[in-house]
Parts: C-alpha cells; structure tokens; sequence
C-alpha cells in the first residue's frame, strides 16, 4: 500500500491509507462534516463537534502563499533533501494547509499571495506526497 | 484568600551548557544542592511533596524522569508528580505547585525543571523536537522546529516590515547579558554584524537567531504566603497566572504574526494580578527564536502589533529602557534545556526581585518581573507574574 509523505513515524490510519490511495489516482479530497458542516483539509475522520460522520469532497487545489521558510538544516530523516522549501498556502474555502513548494527558481518568486497549486506527487519507495508549485 | 497567597522562598540552578560530564541525575542534584546553600531558612525537611518538568524522556533515555530525581536528592516516600507541557514545562511545572499548594494539598513543594538534551547528536535533537509537530500531516515535510517560528518571521516581516536587522539586535542584547551570567551556556558577545551574517538554519532565520540545545535544571520552592516569613525575610509572590493554547498545525492559525495563546495567558494573568504591562521591570521572554522575542513583546503589551522589531532596534528592552528583556541572556545565550526553562525564569525573578545577580546585570529596584513560556510554536503558553 502506498504511504504519505516523504517519511512517516505513526502506525497507518485508514484514513491517511485512503487519502494516500486516492493521491495515487490524481485525486486529491478533503472532509465535510455531516453534522456541522465544517470542512478540514488536511482530512480528518473525526470533527471537533464530536461527530464522527464526515464526507469526502474534492478540495479545489488553487492556492496562494501565505508563509514560507528554506530549511538549510534539515531534521536527521530529511538529511538529504536540504535545501528545500516548507510553504503555507491558503485554499479558496480559507484552509490552510503545509507542504513543499516545489519548481520556484529565485527569490522573485517567493512573493506572499503568489498563486500555486496543490499537487500529488509520487516518490520512491512506493510513497506519495502532496506538493504545492507555481500557478 | 488574596491573589498573593502563594510565595517562592528559594531558588537554584544548575549551570547550563553542554554537560557532557553531567547526567540527568546530576542536574537535578546541582540545582537543588544549589538551593539549598544559598536559602536561608529552609530544610530539605520542610518540602512537602515535588513536581519534576521533564519535556522529553527520548533524549536521554531515562523514562520515569520523577522518580530519578526524587531518588537523587533524598526525597523519596513524599509525593511527586512529572509534568510535561513541551518547552512551556517549567511553567507547568510551577503552575502545578501553585494549584496544589492554593489549593491546600501540600503547604510547601520543590519544583525541579531539568533537561538533559546533548546526550544526543544534534540532527537527532532536530529530529525529536520536529515531532512536536502534527505526524501526521507537519512532519512528514521535515520541517524543523527552527522551521515553524522561520514562517513566523516571514509572515512578520511581510506584514510589518521587521527586518533582518531587528531580528539580530535581539541577538545581540541577548549575548550581551549572557556573557555577564555565570550560569549561561555561551558566555559571550556577538557583534550585530556577526549575528547578521551568521549561517542559514531555516530561512529568514540564521543560527544567532537560534536558541540552544543545552543541559540543566533549575528549582524552586513554592509555599504558602503565610509561611513564606518562617522561611525568609523576602519572598517573591505569585501575583498572576494566565495560560493559553493554539491550534496543533501551524498552517491552521487565524495569524501567523502573534500567539493567540500568549494574548490569552498575558490578559490573565495581568488581570489577576492587577497591574498592566507598563508595571512590568523586567521580563524573561520565551526566545527560542529571535522573532519570538519580538513578537512576545507585542503579545504582551510591551510594544504595539508590528513594532517589536522597533523596540528591540531602539534597546528599549536593555536595563534603562522602557522594560528590561532577557537579561540572564535569555534562551538564546543562557540556553534552552526544555524543561528548565520556565523554572530558570521564575529563579532569576526571584534573584532579581531580591537584588541578587550580578550587578552588571541587576535592574534597579526591580518590583515586578513577568515570565512568559511557549511550548512548541504557541500551543502552550504560561506567564506568571511575580512581585515583592
Ligand atoms: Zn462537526
């Protein structure tokens, strides 16, 4: 089974196991909760009104730049990946979520607001991620 | 009962550093032997019960912090209690006592705050602290803990125009002081120009705008106000508590520019102790990061939204200025082992309070003096206010 993210340390939920299996597919969702109505991307199985009913929906992946920092030390299990960009991106519906920002070739395109898109993106070791790149 | 009814009647701390001849026993021990020496009328006989803060077993190893501390130092058979709250443990920690001592549980409590941090590499501490973030959905993107308060800074410097230059004079006051602390881990200067131009960690942020990874304990003695005088002639009090948190990914914040939770934890305890930031003498602030000291200078109603930078750039935060800021040398130059931290805050105050550092780095007749603790990037955050 696939796994999420460039690397992991808790036990595979379902959810994350679905969500990595979707991601494979191109599709990338977020949750609805059925009793509230509030959205979470990241997904989540669970809302913090303590329903446990929630939906799956397609997260409209546009985003824009709401942060980002250039990890030059990286911790020891991305030892070999530094540099490399973390970015906060705001999605239509106001989620925010973290990810790589991947494809930027100066400092010029660091702009905050700077449009992106959220993007699945396969990695060895039968992993996937998601990655923002421009838009 | 009053809002002052729980004192401090003595303090101690270890040396911070890299104590590689040092265990976490042995911490514990200097600390509290420390204490002991320097207290004028108090016993090992008198304490009650203990509350340990230890933010982290996995970087040394020893699970059940507690109960080696309490074997080390001869309090075994009385109560203890390990407290954990991420860098904000030694304010939990402190926070603990209060409650079980306001509460009348216990009449007198030695708090210990320790860390034992470089008995691993330092590309395994980044590791460890990188799990503070969410595993599920922070982690798996490497971001480092220098990381989080890195898109701080960014968003910061964005919203307000703080610059590079307002971050390294945080630097630079902070190394200031520390160089005239004994007790600190890196005893010396830096040049503003040296703390601009230092190597990158985490963008915009460098490592002069890093705190330490350091070893030490810290320890306080907290009592009932009423039994304070039987201990010693002057004790600091505990005038206000406020607490806060905030969301567990960063990315889910309403701002990225201030910590919700700090705002909540400032009001608090400004309310109950019934004074308002102008009171503040001196402050030890939360800098694991130099943008986290600027920001808790607006978090705290020392400087408007946006002109921390300002103030730091202006020295306003030196000895003489509108409030002095760090000047044990803070996290950035005294070090940051974890769990010591909030406690080595509470043990300078009370130095300070009763006119006892050295005197280059003594406020005058300081009367107030507010400690302000974050754990992680603003999930927990405790001030204490505390005053003669
Ligand atoms: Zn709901």
């Amino acid at each position: 089974m696939t796994k999420f993210g460039y690397v992991s340390v808790e036990d595979y939920v379902p959810l994350v196991g679905e969500f990595a299996e979707s991601l494979v597919k191109g599709k990338i969702f977020a949750t609805k909760c059925k009793a509230c109505g509030k959205e979470y991307f990241p997904p989540r199985e669970e809302c913090i009104c303590l329903n446990d009913e929630m939906e799956k929906i397609d997260l409209d992946t546009s985003a824009k730049l709401v942060s980002y920092t250039i990890i030059h030390v990286p911790p020891e299990s991305h030892s070999t990946m530094a540099p490399y960009i973390i970015a906060i991106g705001e999605f239509p519906n106001g989620l925010k979520t973290m990810a790589h920002l991947v494809g930027v070739t100066s400092m010029d395109d660091l702009k905050i607001g700077r449009p992106m898109k959220l993007v699945p993106q396969t990695l060895e070791n039968e992993r996937i991620v998601y990655k923002f790149v421009p838009a | 009962m009053s809002n002052h009814d729980v004192a401090l009647v003595a303090a101690g701390q270890s040396k911070f550093g890299k104590r590689t001849e040092a265990g976490l026993r042995n911490l514990v021990f200097e600390a509290t032997k420390e204490l002991f020496l320097k207290a004028e009328n108090i016993s090992k006989d008198d304490i009650d019960a203990t509350v340990i803060g230890v933010a982290g077993d996995e970087f040394n190893g020893q699970g059940a912090p507690a109960a080696v501390s309490i074997d080390e130092i001869g309090l075994v058979g009385k109560p203890t209690i390990r407290v954990e709250s991420a860098c904000a443990t030694g304010t939990a920690a402190i926070k603990t006592a209060y409650g079980l001592v306001k509460s009348g549980l216990h009449d007198t409590v030695l708090v210990i705050g320790v860390e034992k941090m470089t008995a691993v590499t330092t590309g395994k501490a980044t590791e460890l602290m990188a799990r503070a973030g969410d595993i599920r959905w922070e982690y798996p993107f490497g971001c480092t803990f220098p990381g989080f308060y890195a898109l701080l800074a960014t968003a910061h410097m964005e919203k307000y125009g703080t610059t590079r230059e307002m971050l390294s004079s945080v630097a630079v006051k902070n190394h200031y002081y520390g160089a005239r602390n004994p007790k600190a881990h890196l005893q010396k200067e830096v040049t503003l120009e040296q703390a601009m131009n230092s190597h990158p960690i985490a963008h915009p942020l460098n490592l002069y705008d890093c705190s330490l990874i350091s070893d030490g304990a810290a320890a306080v003695v907290v009592t009932r106000a009423d039994l304070a005088k039987k201990y010693t002639d002057t004790p600091v009090y505990i005038k206000g508590i406020g607490s806060g948190s905030d969301t567990m990914q960063i990315a889910q914040r309403e701002t990225l520019t201030s910590l919700k939770g700090a705002k909540t934890a400032a009001q608090t305890a400004y309310k109950m102790a019934g004074i308002g930031p102008n009171a503040v003498d001196l402050a030890e602030v939360h800098d694991c990061f130099t943008i986290a000291e600027i920001i808790a200078y607006e978090d705290l109603g020392f400087a408007e939204p946006g002109q921390g930078g300002q103030l730091a750039l202006d020295k306003q935060t030196y000895i003489g200025g509108k409030v002095a800021v760090n000047v044990d040398g803070g996290l950035k130059s005294k070090g940051h082992p974890l769990g010591a931290t909030g406690v080595s805050q509470g043990a300078e105050i009370f130095r300070q309070l009763r006119g006892e550092v050295e005197k280059e780095r003594q406020v005058p007749g300081a009367e107030i003096g507010l400690s302000h603790n974050v754990g992680q990037s603003g999930q927990f955050v405790n001030v204490i206010i505390y005053g003669r």
